[in-house]
């Protein structure tokens, strides 16, 4: 049976096509200003990649921030659900997740099947999410995958960023250059300061072994390295830490297909 | 009885030089280092009011950068300073919000400028005067100056980020993207600052009269929204730059009278 699992995110789309057990093909862009847009598009590109067409794919789930607006989803799941089920699917053993995105972070506590039951989120501040690191990094004109390695080859010392704010914090470190600190320095400030707000974030759902993290920082070893030494535990983290949510919500999709097949035979 | 009450904020120096119940005169400048601004700041009240250093009998100083300065006889809250100058104009004050380049505050007073309650947001950008500089000059090419009469020529609400001020600029290049007027997007920039201000004054309560203070109440469209969105007549001085040096100068006198 195959089946597909689209993650609509505030800053990056993911589509995941999964037959029987195994991940077929995926794909990941940039969302956008049009979420229905991108939602095709990344569907398309995880066909072709597979070599398949939309009438091949059994069941669609779609999830995330803009999973309403997926037109050819049969069903649309919250990404809490799915992170919790992808993460589960990768490491069973998983019982937190840590989700790292773009514009919000969350932290779930799951059982060993995969299902929530605990979750708290930050989609507030800026602060708390990527969002803190691509300012940065743009600021002190790195590539954003640059930031996690930087931050590891300290010169001096690491260089506590005072400001809580985003904005304060460009203003904090644009003055801090002035004054001739190194660049990598702040970055591993910078890297700690984020770690130190979504660890706090973290410890509100009472974490458990495993942690899986997941999200597009889950690929920036600075922070990642940070958050493990302040939580006292490993982090997992698959191949591409990006498309957790998709998987999940293919997972999610061969349920309901599996159920349906069941219904229509009785 | 001279006493001088300095207001170091983020951006801006302001000096008042104050004498038993009057101003003698006045300072401010943008842009300048702290202790710089300060001595010159000083040097110029000292001649315009007619008098000398050594007649100065106490300097209170406020302000997010107070503590750069040295020999300030005292250091004190910018709460404590802006509910004294918003009382001083305005008796019957009862509530004073300072919206200044850095932050916000807001407190709840008594007849005499006491303090009953306060809330803060110094923290977070969202709902201060740099953001709404930083949306001005880099989104949309204007200068601070004009942002409160574009607003008022608005009909049209939008919505944008009133939490965050990174998300809010993310919302404003969406809006620019999709050819919104201009002068919606400065209401709703002006929107955006007064929810933010509301949200923080929740915890408080809100007593009227209202008074306004600090350089962001020089833009009439932020008191407009703040009129719409509070839902109460709002007093602003007419130079609410001034209050947290005023209100600084005057709890120096009140300082001076108690030791007498």
């Amino acid at each position: 049976m195959i089946v597909a699992g689209i993650d609509i995110g505030s800053l990056s789309s993911k589509a995941v096509i999964m037959e029987d057990n195994k991940i077929r093909s995926w794909f990941l862009d940039r969302t956008g200003p049009d979420s229905e847009e991108i939602s095709r598009k990344v569907m398309d590109e995880t066909l072709q990649k597979a070599n398949l067409k939309m009438e091949d794919i059994a069941y669609i789930v779609s999830t995330g921030y803009g999973r309403v607006v997926v037109p050819f989803a049969n069903r649309n799941i919250t990404e809490i659900s799915c992170h919790a089920k992808g993460a589960n699917w990768f490491f069973p053993e998983t019982r937190t997740i840590l989700d790292m995105g773009g514009q919000d972070c969350k932290a779930i506590r799951c059982d060993e099947t995969g299902k929530v039951k605990n979750f708290i989120m930050n989609d507030k501040c800026a602060a708390g999410a990527g969002r803190y690191v691509e300012v940065v990094a743009d600021l002190l004109e790195v590539l954003l995958e640059e930031v996690g390695p930087l931050s590891q080859q300290i010169k001096d010392k690491m260089y506590e960023i005072a400001s809580t704010c985003t904005v304060f914090a460009k203003s904090e470190i644009m003055a801090l250059l002035k004054r001739g600190v190194y660049r990598n320095d702040i970055l591993a400030g910078v890297c700690d300061a984020l770690a130190k707000r979504v660890v706090e974030l973290l410890e509100k759902v009472e974490p458990q072994k495993e942690l899986c993290i997941t999200g597009g920082i889950a690929k920036n070893v600075g922070v990642v390295q940070r958050v493990e030494e302040k939580i006292g535990m490993k982090a997992q983290i698959c191949f591409e830490p990006q498309i957790v949510g998709a998987v999940g919500a293919a997972l999610f999709a061969r349920e309901r297909a599996e159920r349906e097949l069941k219904k229509g035979k009785s | 009885m001279i006493t001088a009450g300095i207001d170091v904020g983020a951006e801006t120096t302001k000096i008042i030089l104050f004498d038993r119940e009057r101003i003698l005169s006045d300072f401010f400048i943008k842009g300048e280092e702290a202790e710089r601004s300060v001595n010159e700041g000083l040097a110029k009240v000292i001649r315009e009011g007619g008098t000398s250093n050594g007649d100065i009998k106490y300097k209170v100083a406020t302000g997010i950068n107070r503590y750069l300065l040295k020999g300030m006889d005292e250091l004190i809250t910018d709460v404590v300073c802006h509910a004294k100058g918003g009382i001083y104009y305005f008796p019957k004050a009862r509530t004073v919000i300072d919206i200044g380049c850095d932050g916000s505050r807001a407190v709840r007073i008594d007849e005499n400028g006491g303090i009953k309650e306060a809330a803060l947001n110094e923290k977070c950008a969202s709902g201060t005067g740099l953001f709404l500089e930083t949306m001005a000059k880099k989104m949309l090419a204007m200068k601070v100056e004009d942002l409160g009469e574009e607003s008022l020529k608005s009909k049209n609400a939008v919505e944008i980020n009133n939490m965050c001020a990174v998300f809010a600029e993310s919302d404003v290049i969406t809006l620019i993207h999709k050819k919104v007027p201009r002068e919606d997007i400065v209401r709703g920039l002006h929107d955006s600052v007064a929810v933010r201000v509301n949200t923080m004054i929740k915890s408080i309560g809100l007593e009227p009269d209202v008074v306004l203070t600090g350089g962001v109440a020089r833009n009439k469209g932020v008191v407009e929204s703040m009129q719409r969105i509070l839902g109460t007549q709002i007093y602003v001085p007419e130079r609410p730059e001034m209050i947290g040096a005023l209100g600084a100068a005057i709890y120096a006198q009140e300082k001076l009278k108690e030791k007498e």
